[in-house]
């Protein structure tokens, strides 16, 4: 398959290739010019080179093909033509060489892509007219195709179609509530629960209807993720979290330091003696019908940069959520210093204060 | 050998163990688990040993039919004939499934009690806060404070009044560890970020040792843990003992120490009524120079009988002698029974006597885990040691 | 240049269109079967790759002993210095992961992979290519494992790892990333072998061989393979979430970011738990092969066993937590797992229990293989029973963390695992190598094992219960730990040699010339059908099933009269049978070079994650141009590719 010419480009494409990574390695990628010059070279030899593999090196003594009769004629002119399928990749080439101009301009993303699309392009390319010409009988081409291809197409537009399946759930989890997630996960698990079950009882099933389900639902992933974008995150901020009373999960909760109930301007308990320097979970609970509270805990001075670069000292806050009555907060805090420190409330309804201790 | 003759080894080789196991139990072992000094440790043992012996007596079985089918059917002279070929008998199986099916279920139910009475918290207790770090166990009594204010805060090991329960409240600083005193009670992780809840209580006054059995590093083996459980006269005496800050020192060599120690040791060991040139107290800033954020709190040293995590004698091994317990503990380490060279090698090159990672690595930034070598004199040493003396 | 183009080529083609896969794109033509090195290196012969895996694993076997014998040599003395702390800490992680990752798991691998084709009448497994992929897989990972003392230090957090001490901040040498990536690699060996293995067995069966008519070794080993497929993943997601913790500052394990330490010990152990049968099926498939074969009495109970077999697998996902019992759960949690605990030890017992039953009865023959059954039932009670007795959670709460659990283990995994090895190689070796291993020294290593193993981890239980935790590099001399400690690290040289006195058995085996008979043991079932060692194609032709025990089927008949067994053929005259109507066209799967590739790969790709991505970009295309040239070969053996001067003595896979 590869003619003397092509290992003459190839080979260029190679040390190119070679001289690119040396280079840009040797510079931190940051000489754009040198190491976008060498893969330009690359990307021009790999080109020639294949032009050459598909013209077979333009060799000029090749036998003529005498026609043997006038019907063979016909069929070898009709044959010629119908060997000849038609292909998108000269079209991708040329949408991602435009791509290409347009990245440079706007976005480096867009630059990449196009990059992305003139290889892909240029390897289908050169690997369809090479097998175009293998022989006149198009079924047995498009075989050798893909016979070469199939290994390499099926595994990246698994990766993509799994990666946009996996992307677009992932926004769906981001963007649903706790509870909400739960749910969204077990209703995942039954579908493919009832979809293998399908499968196992009737191996018979439709192709037409297992692939056209497969469709729907990986539409269905995406779509709903495009509108878990749309609706952006919950909110994950640190520390905070919460919780309906009566739930009961193991984990922080059933392992927290302390449970801190507020009702009517006390704080139960009001004095909690925890341990420096030990990383603990503490639950809020606000008993207060008047509305919303948070508990928030005044820990040592902390000597910190704020955005504008100047030092600031200030006592560190950990705080929990506001959250009405009968519901459960979570505070996790570290504090490093002995010393005692204010616990109180925020809100809603009658302030509390209580005592941390740091032996 | 027979056939016989090496079935009979076998046999014996397997009884042999069982009594050999039996033996085990008359031994000189302080972390015996089969000798329970408590209620809770009680209880597990009053469900354990007939367990056990249950499971002796299958075991027994099980070999007894081993060798009767190993002599009874094994090849006689004329060799080669081929028995009964029997495939199976359903039902016998299915009997001998659902027997030890009903063995195991009445087994399951008193097991169940023991779990849940052993995770009951006791209504009367008193409250010590154990917290495990990197290799060595910090108590804290939030309900004891002492004069300065503060809890009581000790290390190594847990004082508490004989004959009461004791709620502890487990928790580490870093890895995870694992508290146990087997005399007393099974053992309860030490995990970072969570408290976990173990209860213990000491019929007799007396020492429980134990050993943390969790994999937590290099020195795990290092980190050791002892209660000592007080009569109540002795155990108000020892309260007030450590609700007294410590008093400076008269002797010479003594200040001189003092002043070392205010000037490096005092930056992770917190020693209450220290004061600083200003007058104010001094407190130990252990979470800017440790990893795990704390250092043992060297108050009351002279109180406990070691050091280094429980691992060392600060008690020459003259003095430690059981029969004098309640005067010895309750008094604690007298200067004419110190063991100096212990102390005076572990002031000299800490890493040495206990493996720690005294340098700070890439992922811990400025902080170490462990004391480091200090590079004192043998006079710093001396004035030191004289110094940790008087902190009775 | 002119651009002139060339006339298609015109094909001579029969039917229109029809394509063999040896019409290969040139480049990609499959290796020649060869002889010397070159015949294992690009294998894909079930019974070459089952061989490779027992050396290999054998092999670690003996580092992994060493690394034992160097533990009890510091635990000999209270306060002993044999072993710095540091180092002694790297030697227990690396002996139970090699133990149990590169010896005891590949050692099983080596005889399924071995046995499982030969036992269904199949001549190979359903994807040999994946099959030597497997294998190359565990050889490289367990070699990447060993680069860790020559970079800085062994992984030293103990096998089971628990988070944060397995985190960056508090081990800070390379060993756990070699760790976390070793067992990576060799599970991804453990994963495509079990796919493999469970194609063979559901499709490539003998005709008339249904499932309840398969030899028993092998159900065992079906069931095993359904475990390691969804085990590991799930172990491969925890080492994943820990190597991005080291390698990529993650904060899976971080206590300030909010997360629970206790999520590595949750995934670890619904692995874990899994794992120990994992271990142990294997051997109980061989002990119940073994058994009957030495009562002369079919096992007991075959269905029986069967199911207890996969009821093991199925209810082994249910315990897990048990390994958890102090680490906080709390009392439900606490109280689940121990009844679910205490109900897995009845399908145990059933299988104990129906052995004894095989051996009722019957004419017991002690060969070597009968003794080292018989010493895993009587070392496997010993170590069910302690299980049991942890099974009973305050009680664990006193023994979790001590030696009584390692001596519970150590009697269920030596005197039960490997004794199970052992008969399968007493049992085998005939079949594999066409010698007998000497049955006088066979015994003679069996009581030296027995001795030793019972002297080493019999007083465990002792000194356990007595209060001497784990993963101690000392134990102080006031602990009254010292004298049994001694008697354990003697007990351990003893059983030392006693592996020893196999090792020299089994090279002396090959001395002699290969004249061992073809039936040995008057055996029962399928695979000893065929030539020892069986040839390249297993069976000239596959014989057909009728009955559990075939091949003891074919050998005895019941006299109509006295209704007693006699004799009416033998393993010679079954076998001349056989040969005699050979079939005609054998065709066997081609060597190939690309498994050993792609497998090559791997571990670079890991050097590559450790230290400079770059390295990782290499092993990557290694791996990725591997699997490409895999795709791109032909899927059968070419005959125009042979060569044909070589002559008569290249066995070749076509027959008449």
């Amino acid at each position: 398959m590869l003619t003397t010419g092509s290992k003459f480009f190839f080979a260029g494409t190679v040390l190119a290739l070679v001289g690119m990574v040396v280079y840009g390695v040797g510079t931190s990628w940051q000489e754009y010019v040198g190491w976008v010059v060498l893969g330009s070279v690359a990307t021009i030899s790999a080109f020639l080179g294949g032009v050459t593999v598909a013209f077979r090196d333009a060799n000029i003594d090749a036998p003529a093909v005498d026609a043997v009769s006038a019907a063979d004629a016909e069929g070898r002119l009709r044959g010629a033509s119908r060997g000849v399928p038609p292909s998108m990749w000269p079209a991708v080439g040329g949408f991602g060489l435009a791509l290409l101009a347009i990245g440079l301009v706007l976005d480096w993303r867009l630059f990449l892509l196009g990059l992305v699309a003139v290889a892909a392009a240029g390897v289908e390319w050169v690997v369809q007219s090479w097998a175009d010409r293998a022989s006149d009988d198009p079924a047995y081409n498009e075989r050798i195709r893909a016979r070469l291809m199939h290994p390499i197409e099926f595994p990246v537009l698994a990766v993509l179609g799994g990666g946009l399946v996996v992307f677009g759930f992932s926004r769906v989890m981001l963007a649903l509530s706790k509870e909400g997630s739960i749910w969204a996960f077990i209703g995942l698990g039954v579908i493919i629960l009832i979809a293998a079950t399908l499968f196992a009882v009737k191996p018979k099933l439709s192709k037409n209807l297992a692939s056209g389900a497969l469709v729907i639902g990986g539409v269905a992933i995406l779509v709903a993720g495009i509108i878990g974008i749309a609706q952006g995150e919950r909110s994950f901020a640190h520390g905070e979290k919460e919780e309906e009373d009566g739930t009961n999960q193991v984990g922080d909760k059933a392992n927290a330091a302390a449970v801190i109930v507020s009702e009517g301007g006390t704080l139960t308990p009001s004095t909690l003696t925890l341990a420096r320097s030990v990383v603990f979970n503490v639950i809020f609970e606000n008993a207060n019908p008047e509305g919303e509270q948070r508990l928030v805990i005044v820990g040592p001075e902390r000597t910190t940069t704020n955005e504008d670069g100047a030092e600031v000292t200030e006592p560190e806050i950990f705080e929990s959520v506001a959250i009405s009555e009968g519901k459960r907060a979570l505070v996790t805090f570290e504090i490093g210093t002995p010393g005692t420190y204010e616990m109180r409330t925020e809100g809603e309804g009658p302030e509390a204060t209580g005592e941390l201790i740091v032996p | 050998m027979t056939a016989t003759t090496s079935r009979r080894l076998r046999l014996g080789a397997a009884v042999a163990g069982l009594g050999v196991l039996a033996a085990g139990c008359a031994k000189d072992a302080p972390q015996d688990t089969w000798d329970p000094a408590g209620p809770a440790a009680q209880q597990i043992d009053d469900l354990q040993k007939p367990i056990f012996a249950i499971a002796g007596v299958v075991g027994v079985v099980v070999f007894t039919m081993i060798l009767v089918i190993v002599l009874k059917f094994r090849r006689r002279k004329d060799g080669d004939r081929v028995p009964r070929q029997i495939h199976g008998a359903p039902r016998l199986e299915i009997a001998w499934t659902l027997a030890p099916a009903v063995l195991l279920a009445a087994i399951a139910v008193p097991t169940v009690t023991t779990i849940f009475d052993l995770a009951e918290k006791p209504e009367e207790a008193l409250t010590v806060n154990v917290i495990g770090q990197q290799w060595w166990w910090e108590f804290d009594y939030p309900s004891i404070f002492t004069d300065s204010g503060r809890p009581v805060v000790t290390s190594g090991e847990m004082v508490i009044p004989a004959g009461q329960w004791v709620t502890l409240n487990i928790t580490s600083r870093d890895v995870i560890h694992s508290f146990w005193i087997p005399r007393l009670n099974g053992k309860k992780d030490a995990v970072p970020g969570r408290v976990h809840f173990l209860k213990l209580k000491a019929d007799e006054p007396g020492t429980y040792w134990g050993q943390c059995t969790e994999f937590c590093g290099l020195s795990h083996a290092n980190m050791r843990q002892r209660v000592v459980a007080l009569s109540p006269d002795d155990w108000d005496r020892w309260v007030a003992n450590q609700k007294l800050a410590a008093n400076t020192p008269t002797d010479q060599l003594a200040l001189e120490g003092e002043a070392l120690f205010k000037g490096q040791c005092v930056r992770c060991h917190q020693v209450d009524g220290l004061t600083d040139d200003a007058g104010e107290p001094l407190v130990s800033r252990a979470d800017e120079q440790l990893v795990s954020g704390a250092a043992p709190n060297l108050t009351h040293l002279m109180s406990r009988t070691t050091f280094g995590g429980v691992s060392f004698d600060l008690k020459r091994p003259e003095c430690t002698n059981d029969s004098a317990f309640d005067e010895q503990f309750a008094t604690g380490t007298a200067a004419n029974c110190l063991n100096e060279a212990d102390l005076e090698r572990w002031l000299r090159n800490t890493p040495a006597m206990k493996p720690m990672y005294s340098q700070p690595t890439e992922d811990t930034g400025t902080l170490i885990r462990g004391m480091p070598a200090l590079g004192l004199t043998e006079e710093q040493i001396d004035a030191l040691v004289a110094y940790l003396v008087t902190l009775t | 240049m002119a651009i002139i183009e060339q006339p298609p080529r015109q094909l001579e083609l029969a039917p229109a269109g029809v394509v063999g896969p040896s019409q290969a794109l040139g480049a990609y033509a499959r290796p020649l079967r060869a002889t010397g090195w070159r015949a294992w290196l690009f294998t894909v012969d079930h019974k070459k790759i089952g061989l490779m895996y027992g050396f290999t694993a054998f092999f670690f076997f003996i580092v992994g002993g060493v690394e034992a014998l160097l533990i009890r040599l510091q635990l000999a003395q209270p306060n002993g210095n044999v072993l710095s702390a540091d180092l002694y800490n790297q030697m227990f992680t690396m002996h139970a992961t090699t133990m149990v990752f590169l010896f005891v798991m590949p050692m099983a691998a080596a005889f399924a992979n071995y046995f499982v084709p030969l036992q269904i009448g199949a001549r190979d497994v359903a994807f040999p290519r994946i099959n030597a992929f497997g294998f190359w897989c565990f050889l490289f990972g367990g070699l990447f494992l060993y680069i860790s003392p020559f970079t800085g230090g062994m992984a030293d957090g103990g096998w089971f790892m628990y988070a944060p001490n397995s985190g960056p901040v508090f081990s800070p040498t390379n060993g756990i990333d070699f760790w976390v990536i070793a067992l990576l690699i060799t599970g991804i060996a453990s994963l495509t072998s079990s796919i493999n293995l469970i194609t063979t067995v559901l499709n490539m069966r003998a005709p008339g061989m249904s499932l309840m008519k398969m030899p028993i070794f092998t159900w065992m080993v079906t069931v095993v393979q359904f475990l390691l497929l969804f085990a590991v993943p799930v172990i491969t997601v925890a080492l994943v979430l820990l190597n991005f913790q080291r390698l990529f500052d993650a904060t899976f394990f971080d206590v300030e970011a909010g997360a629970d330490p206790l999520l590595w010990q949750h995934l670890f152990w619904i692995f874990g738990h899994p794992e120990v049968y994992i271990l142990i099926l294997p051997s109980f498939g061989i002990v119940s092969e073994v058994l009957p074969v030495f009562s002369r009495k079919p096992l007991f109970g075959y269905p029986f066993v069967v199911f207890s077999g996969a009821a093991i697998g199925f209810m082994g996902w249910g315990v897990w937590a048990h390994h958890m019992f102090a680490s906080g759960l709390g009392p439900i949690s606490v109280a689940v797992f121990a009844a679910t605990t205490m109900f897995i030890a009845v399908p145990t017992g059933v299988k104990i229990i129906n052995w004894l039953a095989t051996m009722w009865g019957g004419n017991l023959r002690f060969t070597a293989a009968m003794h080292f059954a018989v010493g895993l039932v009587v070392l496997f009670t010993i170590g069910g029973l302690s299980g049991v007795t942890h099974a009973i959670a305050p009680s664990d709460t006193q023994q979790t963390d001590t030696y009584y659990i390692v001596a519970h283990f150590h009697y269920v995994l030596f005197g039960g695992a490997v004794f199970g090895l052992f008969a399968g190689f007493f049992y085998w070796w005939p079949k594999m190598f066409g010698r007998l291993l000497n049955e006088a020294w066979g015994k003679v290593c069996f009581w030296v094992m027995v001795v030793g193993v019972n002297l080493t981890f019999g007083p465990m239980h002792i000194v356990g219960l007595q209060g001497q935790p784990r993963r101690m590099y000392l134990y102080p001399d006031d602990l009254g730990f010292s004298a049994w400690n001694l008697v354990e690290t003697i007990g351990s040289f003893i059983l030392a040699f006693g592996v020893l006195i196999f090792l020299v058995i089994a090279v002396m085996s090959f001395r002699g010339p290969r004249n061992a008979p073809l039936d040995p043991w008057d055996a029962r079932s399928y695979e000893w059908m065929t030539t020892s060692p069986p040839k390249e194609h297993n069976f000239d032709a596959i014989p057909a099933v009728h009955s559990i025990d075939e091949f003891f089927h074919r050998k005895y008949e019941e006299d109509e009269t006295t209704g007693e067994l006699r004799k009416v053929a033998t393993a010679e005259e079954i076998l001349a049978e056989q040969e005699a109507s050979a079939d005609r066209h054998i065709h066997l799967p081609s060597p190939s070079y690309w498994p050993i590739v792609v497998a090559f790969g791997l571990p670079v790709i890991g050097l590559g994650l450790i230290y400079n991505f770059i390295v990782a970009g290499v092993g990557a295309l290694i791996t990725l141009v591997g699997l490409y040239g895999w795709t791109q070969e032909p899927s059968a053996h070419d005959p125009e590719d042979e060569d044909p001067s070589a002559g008569p003595s290249k066995e070749l896979a076509t027959v008449g």
